[in-house]
C-alpha cells in the first residue's frame, strides 16, 4: 500500500511537472532517434547524451538518460519492420516476422503490434522494477561488505561469464577493466598507483568520459569500415492501420504475457542482455504458437514476442541498478555514472536517503512508457526516413556534442584525450570480438569490488575465513564459483566425447 | 592487415601489459601489516590479464578452436583494407588536432574544423557531391552554434576561447 501510493505521487509529479515532462519526452524522441540510427545503440545513445544531461537536476537528468534507454528500445523496431534493417541488436528478432509483414502489405498492422507490445512490455517491466525494488532494497540494507563484495564477485563474473562466446576474452576484458579501475589515489592509504606522474589521473578514471569513449567514438569508428545504409524495399502504412486491433491483441495475449516475465528475468540477470530476452522469448513463442509454421514469413506473434521482451528487459535491467547499485548491463552501467554525476549513490540507501527522487524518476517511466506510444505513432515517418541520414553528416554532428559535453565534465581537454583513448581501446575490442560490457562492469565496480575486500580483511586482521563467516556471502560465493567453474567442466567432460566421436565417423 | 594478427598482437600486449601491473603492484606492496596493501588487488587483475591473454595469444597460434561452435564465433577472420584503416586513422588525427589546437584557436574555430573533418572523412567516397559539402557545412555551423548557446550560455561552461573571443 505504501508502496502505490510513493508511486501514484511519483507519478503525479512526473506527469504535472513542465521539466519533467520536457525531459522525458526529450529523451524519449532521442531515444526513438537512436533506436532507429543504425550504428548506435542504447549504450552509446545513453553515453553521448550523459555530459549534456548532467548540468540539470538529478531528476532531470535520469529521467532524459532514461527516456533514452526505453525509447531506443522502442525505436530500433520501425526500422526494423518497415525497411528489414535493425536499428540496435535487440531489434534484430522482429526483422524476421515485422518486415515480411510490410511486405505483404501489413506494415500498419506490424508497426501497431510492435508498439502496443513494447509498451506493454514496458509496463509489465516497470511493474515488477516497483515491485521487486522496493523489496531487494529493503533486504539489501541488512548487507555488510561481505555480502555486498561477494554480490559484486558474482555480477562480475555472470557478465563475463553469460551472452558472451569467447570466456577467455570475456574475463581478459573484465581483468582490464579492474585494472583500469585501480588507476588514481588509493582508496585506503592515499598513494598513487598507475597515475605515470600525471595529476590529472590523481582522482581515477572518469568512467563517463570511459563510456563515452567506448560505446561513442568506438562503436562509430567501427561503422566507418562498414558498408553504408542503402534503400532496401521499404514498405508503405497508414496512420489508421497502426491503430490497435482488438484480434490481434488477443491472438498476441500469450506472448506478451510470457515475454514481458522472460524478458524481465532476463534483463534481471547481468550481462544477459536485452537481445538474448528477445530471441529466448521469440524461441519460445514458436514452440507455444498454433502458427508455429508461420514463424519468419510474418507471423503478428513473431513481431509481438521480441518487442515485449526488450522494452520488459530494459527495466529488469534497472533492479540491481537501483537496489544493489550494480548495473546489469551497458546502458545502465551508463545510467549508473549518470547517478553518480548527480551526487547520488545507487544501492539500498537511496530508498531511504533520497526516497522522493527514486519515486519520482519511477513516475516518469510510467510516464514516458505511455508518452512513447503516441510519439512513437506520430514520428513513425521521420524515423523510417532517419535511417537515411548522411553518416558524416550525422557523425560530424555527434562528435561536436560529445566534444563539448567531454570537455563541460572538468572543463578540461584531459577528458577528451581519455575519451580518443576509450574510443581506440572500444574499436580495437569491437573488431577483435573482446566483449566491452565486462571491461566497463570492471570499471565501475573494480574500486568498489577492492574497497570491499580490502575493508573486510582490515576489519579481520587478513582472515580470510571472515567470508565463510556470514552465510549469505558464503552461498552467493559458491554460486560464483559454479558460475565460473561449471561451464569449463561442461567443456572438458564434452571435449572426450567429440573426440570419440570424430574417431568413431573416421 | 589480417584481423587474425592484430588478435595475436593485441593479445600479446595484454600480456605485457598485465606483467606490468604484475610488478608495479609488487612495488606498492601486497600484504602490509597483516592487511591487503594498494598492490593487492593490482596483483590479483595482472595476474588474470596475463594468464587469459597468453591463452587467446596460444589459441591463435594453434589456431584449435575446442569446439565447433566456438570456432564459428570466436575465430577472428577478415582484413583490415587500407582505405579503413585510412579513414580511421583520418578520425583519430583529427581529434587529436583538436585537442592541441583549442588552448590556440578556441574550441568554437577548432571544433567547427573538427566537425567538418570529420563529415569528410566518414562520408562514403561516392556520396560526396556539391550538395553533401554544402549541408556539411550548414550542420558544422549549426552544431557550433548550438553547442556554444547550449554549453556556454545555458549551462555556463567556460569553454576554451582564441582569436576575437571565440
Amino acid at each position: 500500500m505504501e508502496t502505490l501510493s510513493l508511486l501514484l505521487t511519483g507519478i503525479y509529479t512526473a506527469a504535472t511537472t513542465p521539466t519533467l515532462l520536457t525531459a522525458v519526452t526529450m529523451g524519449a524522441v532521442l531515444g526513438l532517434l537512436v533506436g532507429a540510427l543504425p550504428g548506435l545503440g542504447p549504450a552509446a545513445g545513453v553515453a553521448i547524451m550523459l555530459p549534456v544531461a548532467v548540468g540539470f537536476e538529478p531528476t532531470i537528468t535520469l529521467a532524459l538518460l532514461a527516456g533514452v534507454y526505453y525509447g531506443a528500445m522502442f525505436g530500433g523496431a520501425v526500422t526494423a519492420i518497415l525497411i528489414g534493417i535493425p536499428g540496435d541488436a535487440p531489434a534484430v528478432m522482429t526483422v524476421l516476422d515485422g518486415h515480411p509483414l510490410a511486405l505483404k502489405g501489413d506494415a500498419g498492422r506490424a508497426l501497431g503490434v510492435a508498439i502496443y507490445s513494447s509498451f506493454f512490455g514496458g509496463l509489465a517491466g516497470l511493474i515488477g522494477l516497483t515491485l521487486l525494488a522496493q523489496i531487494i532494497a529493503r533486504y539489501a540494507l541488512m548487507f555488510g561488505p561481505a555480502e555486498m563484495t561477494a554480490l559484486m564477485a558474482l555480477s562480475l563474473s555472470l557478465v563475463s561469464t553469460l551472452g558472451t562466446k569467447d570466456r577467455a576474452k570475456s574475463f581478459t576484458a573484465l581483468a582490464l577493466g579492474l585494472w583500469l579501475g585501480t588507476i588514481g589515489l588509493d582508496q585506503i592509504r592515499g598513494g598513487p598507483r598507475f597515475t605515470f606522474g600525471q595529476m590529472e589521473l590523481f582522482s581515477g578514471l572518469d568512467f563517463a568520459v570511459v563510456a563515452v569513449g567506448m560505446f561513442g567514438l568506438g562503436q562509430m569508428l567501427q561503422t566507418v569500415g562498414s558498408a553504408p545504409t542503402t534503400r532496401t524495399q521499404s514498405a508503405s502504412y497508414s496512420y489508421r492501420s497502426m491503430m490497435p486491433r482488438l484480434s490481434d491483441l488477443w491472438i498476441c495475449r500469450k506472448v506478451m504475457f510470457m515475454g514481458s516475465i522472460m524478458g524481465f528475468i532476463i534483463g534481471v540477470l547481468p550481462g544477459v542482455g536485452a537481445t538474448a530476452a528477445t530471441m529466448m522469448s521469440y524461441a519460445t513463442a514458436k514452440k507455444i504458437s498454433k502458427n508455429s509454421d508461420q514463424f519468419g514469413h510474418g507471423a503478428i506473434e513473431g513481431v509481438a514476442a521480441p518487442e515485449t521482451a526488450n522494452n520488459s528487459a530494459s527495466y529488469g535491467a534497472m533492479v540491481t541498478l537501483f537496489t544493489l547499485g550494480i548495473p546489469a548491463s551497458a546502458t545502465t552501467a551508463v545510467l549508473f555514472a549518470g547517478l553518480l554525476m548527480a551526487g547520488l549513490q545507487p544501492g539500498p540507501r537511496l530508498f531511504q536517503e533520497h526516497s522522493e527522487f527514486v519515486w519520482a524518476l519511477f513516475g516518469t517511466f510510467y510516464v514516458g512508457n505511455f508518452v512513447l506510444v503516441f510519439i512513437t505513432l506520430f514520428l513513425t515517418p521521420v524515423l523510417a526516413a532517419a535511417i537515411f541520414v548522411s553518416r558524416g553528416l550525422l557523425f560530424s554532428a555527434v562528435i561536436g556534442i560529445v566534444v563539448y559535453g567531454m570537455f563541460s565534465i572538468d572543463y578540461s581537454l584531459w577528458a577528451v584525450v581519455i575519451m580518443l583513448l576509450a574510443g581506440i581501446l572500444g574499436y580495437i575490442m569491437n573488431l577483435l570480438k573482446y566483449p566491452s560490457v565486462p571491461l566497463i562492469l570492471g570499471l565501475v565496480l573494480g574500486p568498489l569490488f577492492e574497497l570491499g575486500i580490502r575493508r573486510t580483511l582490515i576489519a579481520s586482521r587478513g582472515d580470510f575465513t571472515v567470508f565463510l563467516d556470514h552465510a549469505i556471502a558464503m552461498v552467493v560465493f559458491g554460486i560464483t564459483a559454479m558460475v565460473v567453474l561449471v561451464p569449463i567442466l561442461i567443456r572438458k567432460c564434452r571435449l572426450p566425447r567429440n573426440e570419440k566421436a570424430v574417431a568413431t565417423e573416421s | 592487415m589480417r584481423i587474425s594478427q592484430i588478435d595475436k598482437l593485441f593479445s600479446a600486449l595484454l600480456f605485457f601489459l598485465g606483467l606490468y601491473v604484475i610488478v608495479k603492484g609488487m612495488q606498492y606492496g601486497l600484504w602490509i601489516r597483516g592487511v591487503p596493501g594498494p598492490g593487492f588487488f593490482p596483483l590479483l587483475s595482472g595476474l588474470m590479464m596475463s594468464i587469459l591473454s597468453s591463452v587467446t595469444f596460444l589459441k591463435q597460434i594453434r589456431r584449435t578452436p575446442v569446439s565447433a561452435v566456438e570456432a564459428e564465433n570466436s575465430e577472428i577472420k577478415g582484413e583490415l583494407d587500407k582505405r579503413t584503416l585510412l579513414a580511421i586513422a583520418g578520425v583519430i588525427v583529427t581529434l587529436s588536432g583538436f585537442i592541441l589546437l583549442s588552448p590556440y584557436l578556441g574550441m568554437t574555430l577548432a571544433g567547427f574544423f573538427l566537425i567538418f573533418a570529420i563529415g569528410l572523412l566518414t562520408q562514403p567516397e561516392e556520396q560526396k557531391g556539391k550538395a553533401f559539402l554544402v549541408k556539411l557545412t550548414v550542420i558544422s555551423l549549426g552544431t557550433i552554434i548550438g553547442c556554444n548557446l547550449l554549453f556556454r550560455f545555458v549551462l555556463g561552461v567556460p569553454v576554451l576561447t582564441g582569436p576575437f573571443g571565440l
